[in-house]
């Protein structure tokens, strides 16, 4: 930065001095005057949660101010007097975004520095470093996050458009992850054989880094009593954060820099805002919204709402309410491989997926049981068994499982699957360190039941009750 | 010297400037004249690099100005309607631009404060669009860069008030060399003011040059003859405008002054007066000409 630009940064801070003397203010009040009014109380947990509130702060700055500090490249009043400056480019970006960064930081720095002498009267010095390089790590992902939106700001032509995109950032985790989820529990089979609950949790993170801030929190509140850990700590998905951070601060300074004046206050067109956005909220709600698994009333109405939601959405980019053909068209398209996708991973039973099931050599025991009380007399059959020490029965009734899991799958394919009255329900538990790892469920009709029954009979580890 | 070469502006599908050519001498003063969407502000957008041209260049001394810190702060725009911050004072104006203009001129600043009856501790937005503006023109005076683009800045602006900033402006060209841009739809004013004209229309420089070469070589007759005429009878004169009422016919004439004097004597008139002929008669002529309208 040169001169000009150090200048113009001191005055983008001085210019918002009363704002950012209230801000400081208000932080003051948040915390170290909290802590001098709590002096007889325990001033650590006080301090936790003046900590987790000031995260909050954090990511509601990172979210909104982008969109103050970035306004005066989306209207044509500030573009003319600004683009004429005698300032390039990348120094006007520079001072901009960083000016916002010290104006939300270090206000929560001085307010940590006088809090911190205060808790010294209450925690260790320990605690108290640790507490500082909490709130280092929070810096940068608030950094990092502020990055990223900056990016999406930079990419739209207005203001509004700016706050619509901004929201579209900080909400679409929330679909693609709802999306995730309705997508594998409709084509899943309901038995607890293959579980992936945790990609809609691992797509969340991925999509959010507003997530890094809960995660400090609870890792904040979760090393309550150390100093040296951060248990429950997510590194892998902070570092992933602070990377896509990076990449947005580049892209958004490249952007800034090729943002054309012409462009300000005109529809936003970029890829990067309403086209993938739209389309993208789309694509998760088609995957929400299977028409391969409703009939045709239902499959209508979906298709009639579908795409009365694309046509609000397309209307709100385009700032016009018309049907046009290439969105009719590229509607058809996206719906037509949604289904098809729909289509063939239930053809093809989720991929094979649903005919997986796990090697019980890798558990250290399996136990099954299975149960009809309401049958006359009323039994309960149980076996269990180490693996590394089954016998050929217990093999060959492991065997068998594969064989329930393959017709489960396509009873699943066909939509045959459901619990009838008189079903007999087996249930296996893997066991890995003591604890039940997975509990499979299956619900057999009579000869189903009456072929795995006998080769459980016929383990050695085989064990019966009998109820008159 | 400012020079536009060839310089091409497409806004959406919309070519708003195509191979426009434009020269700007050192103290100069050119009133940029054109119908409403001709692309004057475009074309000032394009030289003070709030716009980058699709195709040609813009040299100002012999330098490109896209980028050019140290070049723009010898060039100041200021649009039609230019952006103050929310809240902010004269003041806390003055102390935006010295940070980008070094050479802004404290003196100045406060001479033209005190000449435009301004208070510089008082909110703008509570200023008039006429006192928004003196602000501006205040701030353009203090900085007096090489090359100053004005966008419709007259507008709004009291008559005392064009009078005093046409002074100062006619100061500044000659203690700095400062060159001018004025975009304006009151050609009236522009032609107290500018020594230059652009004619913008249609994309395109239509015509430019000196305004007083221009004077001369557009004159408006008024001729009246025995027997009535046609406007067929006059085909030797290059005509710009012709009304007839009855006997009496006025023409707008492009060319030498006596030999078209000579022409219309040799048809024997009963009358022949020269009248004056203004700015902005010959932009309408010039309007008038290539179709833009017709004036009957």
């Amino acid at each position: 930065m040169n001169s000009t630009s150090t200048n113009y940064f001191k005055n983008l801070l001085i210019r918002k001095k009363k704002l950012l003397f209230l801000y400081t203010l208000v932080l003051f009040v948040g915390f170290p005057f909290v802590l001098i009014v709590n002096l007889d109380r325990g001033l650590l947990s006080i301090a936790e949660g003046c900590f987790v509130i000031c995260l909050g702060v954090m990511a509601i700055l990172a979210t909104v101010l982008p969109i103050f500090t970035f306004k005066f490249s989306l209207t044509k009043r500030h573009v003319d007097t600004y683009y004429a400056l005698p300032i390039n480019r990348e120094h006007l970006f520079k001072a901009h975004f960083f000016a916002p960064i010290v104006g939300a930081l270090l206000p929560i720095l001085i307010n940590f520095a006088i809090g911190a002498v205060i808790l010294t009267f209450d925690v260790s010095l320990l605690k108290i470093f640790q507490m500082f390089l909490f709130l280092l790590l929070a810096f940068l992902l608030f950094v990092a996050v502020y990055s990223i939106n900056t990016f999406f700001v930079l990419r739209c032509n207005s203001v509004v458009d700016a706050c619509i995109i901004t929201a579209a950032v900080t909400l679409c985790c929330v679909f693609v992850s709802g999306a995730i989820e309705t997508f594998i529990q409709s084509q899943i089979v309901p038995n607890n054989m293959i579980q992936m609950e945790q990609y809609p949790e691992i797509a969340l993170k991925l999509l959010t880094p507003m997530n890094g801030f809960f995660n400090l929190g609870e890792t904040m509140i979760e090393s309550h009593t150390t100093w040296n850990r951060f248990t429950g700590f997510e590194w892998g998905y902070y570092v992933y954060y602070l990377f896509v951070g990076a990449m947005a601060y580049f892209g958004a300074q490249k952007t800034f820099k090729k943002k054309k004046g012409e462009g300000a206050e005109q529809l936003s067109e970029d890829i990067f805002t309403y086209p993938l956005f739209v389309n993208l909220i789309m694509i998760c709600l088609m995957l929400m919204l299977n028409l391969a698994r409703t009939d045709l009333t239902g499959a209508i109405f979906i298709v009639i709402s579908l795409f009365v939601l694309n046509f609000i959405g397309n209307g709100i980019a385009h700032r016009s309410m018309k049907v046009s053909w290439p969105m009719v068209i590229r509607f058809v398209i996206l719906i037509t491989v949604i289904n098809l996708f729909n289509f063939a991973s239930k053809e093809t039973e989720f991929f094979g997926i649903n005919r997986f099931v796990m090697d019980y050599r890798e558990f250290d025991r399996i136990e099954i049981r299975n149960w009809n009380y309401s049958a006359d007399p009323g039994y309960e059959y149980g076996v269990s068994f180490v693996p590394e020490e089954a016998s050929e029965n217990e093999k060959a009734l492991m065997d068998l499982v594969y064989d329930l899991q393959r017709i489960t799958s396509l009873d699943y394919k066909n939509d045959e699957f459901s619990i009838f009255e008189g079903d007999i329900y087996i249930s296996i538990s893997y066991y890995k360190d003591i604890k039940v790892y997975k509990t499979v469920n299956y619900y057999l009709n009579e000869q189903e039941a009456s072929e795995f029954q006998n080769q459980m009979k016929r383990c050695e580890s085989f064990l019966e009750e009998i109820y008159e | 010297m400012l020079k536009v070469e060839n310089i091409s502006k497409k806004l959406g599908n919309k070519m708003v400037l195509e191979n426009c050519s434009l020269n700007v001498k050192d103290g100069s003063v050119v009133g940029l004249i054109g119908p409403n969407g001709a692309g004057k502000s475009t074309l000032l957008r394009c030289i003070c690099d709030v716009y980058q041209s699709d195709s040609g260049s813009i040299t100002f001394n012999g330098e490109t100005i896209h980028e050019n810190e140290y070049l723009k702060q010898n060039i100041l725009y200021l649009s039609d309607d230019p952006y103050y911050m929310y809240n902010a004072t004269i003041k806390e104006m003055k102390e935006f631009y010295q940070i980008f203009y070094p050479q802004f001129d404290e003196e100045v600043y406060r001479k033209y404060l005190k000449a435009f009856k301004l208070d510089e501790n008082k909110n703008m937005n509570n200023f008039s669009k006429g006192m928004k503006r003196q602000s501006f023109i205040l701030m353009a005076l203090a900085i007096s860069p090489k090359l100053l683009l004005l966008d419709e800045s007259f507008d709004g602006l009291d008559p005392m008030m064009r009078l005093l900033f046409k002074r100062a402006i006619n100061e500044c060209i000659e203690t700095k060399e400062m060159s001018i841009i004025i975009s304006s739809h009151n050609l009236r004013e522009l032609e107290d003011i500018c020594d230059h004209f652009a004619i913008l229309e249609n994309a395109h420089i239509e015509t430019s040059g000196d305004i007083d070469d221009t004077k001369e070589s557009i004159h408006k007759i008024q001729v009246a003859f025995k027997e009535e005429k046609q406007r067929s009878d006059f085909e030797e004169l290059d005509i710009m405008h012709y009304t007839q009422q009855g006997r009496i016919i006025t023409m707008v004439i492009k060319g030498d002054i006596e030999e078209n004097k000579k022409k219309l004597n040799d048809m024997n008139p009963l009358i022949m007066d020269i009248l004056p002929v203004n700015l902005e008669e010959i932009f309408i002529y010039e309007m008038e000409r290539k179709g833009v309208f017709t004036n009957e």
